[in-house]
């Protein structure tokens, strides 16, 4: 079994607990943590003794996102009013962007149920996550979003596979919070539990899938995965590749020089409040008026 | 008309009410079941009386699912360990035994008038897929959706994922938990619950409106969703479910099905049930969960 | 800025308010109304300044749909045709109307680079709930009357419903006609929300100026990753299909249907053809015409 250095790979009740392991930052994903988690969803497929992956998130949250400083590359030097880095072309730019995928749809394609136990935060790239695993328990705590989309950043096509097209784009263009009820109502998770009964209600399925023979989980996983992919979820989500070097590259200088300035001179909680400031309060979640 | 053996039916306010007859197997459909359904089917077709269908079950149960005993899915006494085929048989057959690539479930879907399933009871297996074939589908207060065949070395159907999503379709499908018909109407199954003597007359409300409108026009709207869901690919989804029936039930492992058999044929079919759902209990909802 | 007859265009709150504007028809949408949203949708499309569309009806109610208002030519009957006129005609003619006037411009607003927030109180009947929800968005009024009534007299549904609510619910109610109210919509994800009538338009601007915080091409990316990912699984064969069914049913009519329709309205206009058709359905399940339970 290989050393992890960001992740914790802990077998156990017939299963894999895999956590994200960066609570100090709140589990943002670097690349070595991605490489990390893809190793470690092949050893879990290549064990027997597994039978199912719980993924979950150290300390008190799920997962932040792609961390901004090592993998989406917010470089110091853009050049406005081209909106690009200083040293490279548009073709260097495109290459850079096309290259940059989390191939998460490795989780979803897995031949074992990959349950996402999310509590806390899921945001952005952390969102993603959850939404491509299997079943999806969340705890009364959790909030799901991606305010990335706030400050130049795509959504993903599996929010409206999910949720559809309507909900999808209600929190897809704004990247508003939404918390564990609305996440319910809306399809993105299958259950909401007290948060002391999350790890509990992942392991209790993990070994109810445990009792069913190993081929018999794999062509029903398949049946609905592969199903889905007939329905033509691969072309959507090699649409949702490409959209996202758009996404990533069409910049203005209005919106995006203030963010990047804040956040180089001032800092990430500058960044994150001139970048969220505007959109507070939330809809749901902790930032939202409901909120006690 | 034809003489029904194993169905009733019974021509009624511009419909018909096909009530799955077998009370005393739970309705469990035999290969005769079937005959007579397409006769029924075929009768339907050709009376311009009949409107729309209602489909329910005798006694306490919609329908437990393929009849263990009387059909083609043959639990064959002599499966020859360690190969997990019967005896004399060689791969080539069995798995060509298991694709008959069977069109009766598509017959429903594809079927030029409205079929309105009424879930009164249990809707076990492919009794649960004939509920999801359904183009609209009630369900009394009692009703139970399961699919507990996928412990013991079956597949589940494309069906629970494209009306469910693939998390609540994964959640139960992988592991054949039992789900009530709250549940059922929560996560798209059924459109309604009724109390359980209101189910038929629910059912036939709806067949009495559909009456007022022209045929054409119904067998039309009709198509547009279900061959508008064919264009997004559901034909080609379920292409791959059936497809995937063969290796769900050749792929077996001695050590999980073999006493599954044993007691089965030296015990019977309430000793085998306990063996392969004692391990599941309790389940998630319905009368064997601790709910209530 | 073009002046619009049967339309407001109301730029506001970095969006613009788009009303269908003939209430004494309650907002039936005839081609004058229909070509005018088109060069509106054209006008927001340009303009920097709007982030966003809001649509909505005057008077307190969306739309009951298509106008069918006005004279028809007489039906010569078994055929059901107009008198005079040929099949290839006519089944020509409404082809060429489902793929143009209604696909057409369904995929136009469907593919829009902007978000249109549909904002529906009151009746959204017809071709008017296939406009609500299309939408990329659609906020209800707690009075919001979902329904498709014409299929009651031999016309069509449409695919949205079916993309929306799953097969069950959508041939539940498209099958019959049958109107759901705005919480039964909310439950089959029709809508995104209910509110309160006299919150709806302010519900719907709070969206639009969220959305105005975000750089414009991001959004419209954005809005693509859901309207074109759904492309891609299939969405605009479904409303290919969805177009020569139309024009099929309404193509569908038997003399025992709909003659004694087409004599009501002949001697009392809409009022008596509606009730004439919806007479066989009362009460309804939902909304105004429903038996009032407990």
């Amino acid at each position: 079994m290989s050393d992890y250095k960001e992740i914790l790979y802990e077998k156990q009740r017939g299963g894999v607990l895999i956590t994200l392991n960066r609570p100090e930052a709140l589990n943002a994903i670097t690349r070595s943590m991605l490489k990390e988690l893809h190793q470690a969803l092949d050893e879990a497929e290549a064990d027997p003794e597994v039978r199912a992956i719980v993924l979950t998130g150290a300390g008190r949250g799920f997962c932040s996102g792609f961390d901004q400083r090592t993998t989406s590359g917010r470089r110091r030097d853009m050049q406005w009013p081209q909106g690009m880095p200083t040293d490279m072309s548009t073709a260097d730019l495109l290459n850079y962007w096309r290259k940059d995928d989390a191939k998460l749809l490795h989780i979803f394609e897995l031949t074992k149920p990959v349950i996402g136990a999310v509590r806390g935060w899921a945001m952005g790239g952390g969102c993603w996550l959850a939404l491509f695993t299997h079943i999806t328990i969340a705890a009364d705590d959790a909030v799901f979003a991606q305010p990335e989309v706030r400050h130049g950043s795509n959504t993903t096509f599996m929010w409206t596979l999910l949720a559809g097209f309507k909900n999808a784009i209600r929190y897809g263009i704004t990247g508003d919070h939404i918390d564990a009820g609305e996440a319910l109502r809306i399809g993105l998770v299958n259950k909401v539990v007290p948060a002391d009964q999350l790890l509990e209600e992942c392991f209790s399925i993990v070994e109810r899938i445990a009792h069913v023979p190993p081929e018999t989980v794999k062509i029903n996983l398949a049946i609905s995965t592969m199903g889905l992919q007939m329905m033509g979820l691969r072309d959507a989500l090699a649409l949702d590749f490409e959209l996202s070097v758009p996404a990533h590259m069409m910049l203005r200088e209005e919106f995006r020089r203030p963010l990047d300035e804040a956040r180089f001179n001032q800092g990430t909680k500058a960044y994150l409040q001139l970048r969220d400031g505007l959109f507070q309060p939330e809809p749901f979640g902790p930032r939202s008026k409901k909120s006690k | 008309m034809a003489e029904y053996k194993e169905i009733i039916f019974e021509k009624q306010r511009g419909g018909v009410l096909i009530t799955l007859n077998r009370p005393e197997a739970m309705n469990a459909i035999s290969r005769n079941l079937i005959k007579e359904l397409h006769a029924a089917l075929d009768e339907i077709e050709g009376d311009p009386e009949i409107r729309a269908v209602v489909v329910t079950g005798a006694g306490r149960a919609f329908s437990a699912g393929m009849d263990q005993g009387k059909t083609a899915s043959g639990r064959r006494r002599d499966l020859h360990w360690p190969y997990g085929i019967p005896t004399g048989q060689s791969a080539a057959e069995v798995i060509n035994s298991w694709r008959s690539e069977s069109r009766n479930f598509m017959r429903l879907w594809e079927f030029s008038k409205p079929i309105i399933g009424a879930i009164n009871g249990w809707a076990m297996g492919a009794g649960s897929w004939f509920a999801l074939f359904t183009h609209i589908t009630i369900a009394s207060e009692n009703a139970v959706f399961a699919q507990p065949e996928v412990r013991h070395g079956s597949n589940t159907s494309f069906m629970w994922t494209l009306l469910g999503g693939f998390k609540n379709a994964l959640r139960y499908g992988l592991t054949g938990d039992h789900i009530d018909a709250q549940e059922a109407l929560r996560i798209g199954l059924v459109v309604k619950v009724v109390p359980a003597d209101q189910l038929l007359d629910e059912c036939f409300s709806i067949v009495e409106r559909i009456a007022h409108i022209p045929p054409e026009t119904v067998k039309i709207n009709l198509q547009i969703a279900t061959m508008g869901l064919q264009m997004m690919g559901l034909r080609d989804a379920l292409t791959l479910d059936n497809q995937l029936s063969a290796p769900a039930h050749v792929m077996l492992r001695e050590e999980l099905r073999r006493p599954l058999d044993e007691a089965r044929f030296n015990e019977g079919t309430k000793k085998y049930l306990m063996l392969r759902d004692g391990p599941f209990q309790p389940e998630p909802f319905g009368p064997r969960s601790k709910r209530k | 800025m073009s002046n619009y007859q049967t339309l407001l265009y109301e730029k506001q709150r970095h969006g613009v308010l788009i009303t269908l504007n003939r209430p004494n028809a309650l907002n039936a949408m005839n081609q004058g109304l229909l070509g005018e949203l088109d060069q509106a949708l054209a006008e927001a499309e340009t303009d920097p300044d709007i982030r966003a569309v809001v649509l909505t009806g005057a008077g307190g109610t969306f739309s009951v749909g298509e106008d069918i208002s006005g004279d028809d030519p007489g039906t010569a009957w078994p055929y059901g045709i107009p008198e005079g006129s040929s099949l290839v005609h006519e089944y020509n003619r409404l082809r060429d109307a489902d793929r143009r006037n209604i696909l057409g411009r369904q995929l136009y607003r469907w593919e829009y680079p902007k978000p249109i927030i549909g904002a529906v109180s009151g009746w959204c009947l017809g071709a008017a709930s296939w406009l609500a929800l299309t939408c990329h968005v659609t906020i209800a009024a707690d009075d919001a009357v979902f329904g498709q009534p014409q299929v009651r007299h031999g016309a069509n549904t449409d695919f949205i419903w079916v993309a929306l609510a799953g097969f069950k619910n959508a041939l539940r109610y498209s099958l019959t006609g049958d109107p759901v109210d705005a919480k039964e919509a909310l439950r089959m994800g029709l809508v995104n929300q209910v509110v309160p009538k006299d919150k709806l338009l302010d519900e719907c601007f709070a969206f639009v100026e969220r959305v105005a915080h975000v750089p414009p091409e991001t959004v419209k990316i954005n809005l693509a990753i859901a309207t074109s990912g759904m492309e891609m699984m299939g969405l605009r064969k479904a409303w290919t299909l969805n177009a020569e069914l139309a024009a099929m049913a309404r193509l569908t009519k038997r003399e025992e249907f709909n003659k004694h329709l087409e004599d009501a309205k002949k001697k009392g206009g809409v009022e008596a053809f509606l009730e004439a058709r919806d007479k066989p359905f009362q009460p309804e399940p939902f909304g105004p015409k429903a038996k009032k339970s407990k």
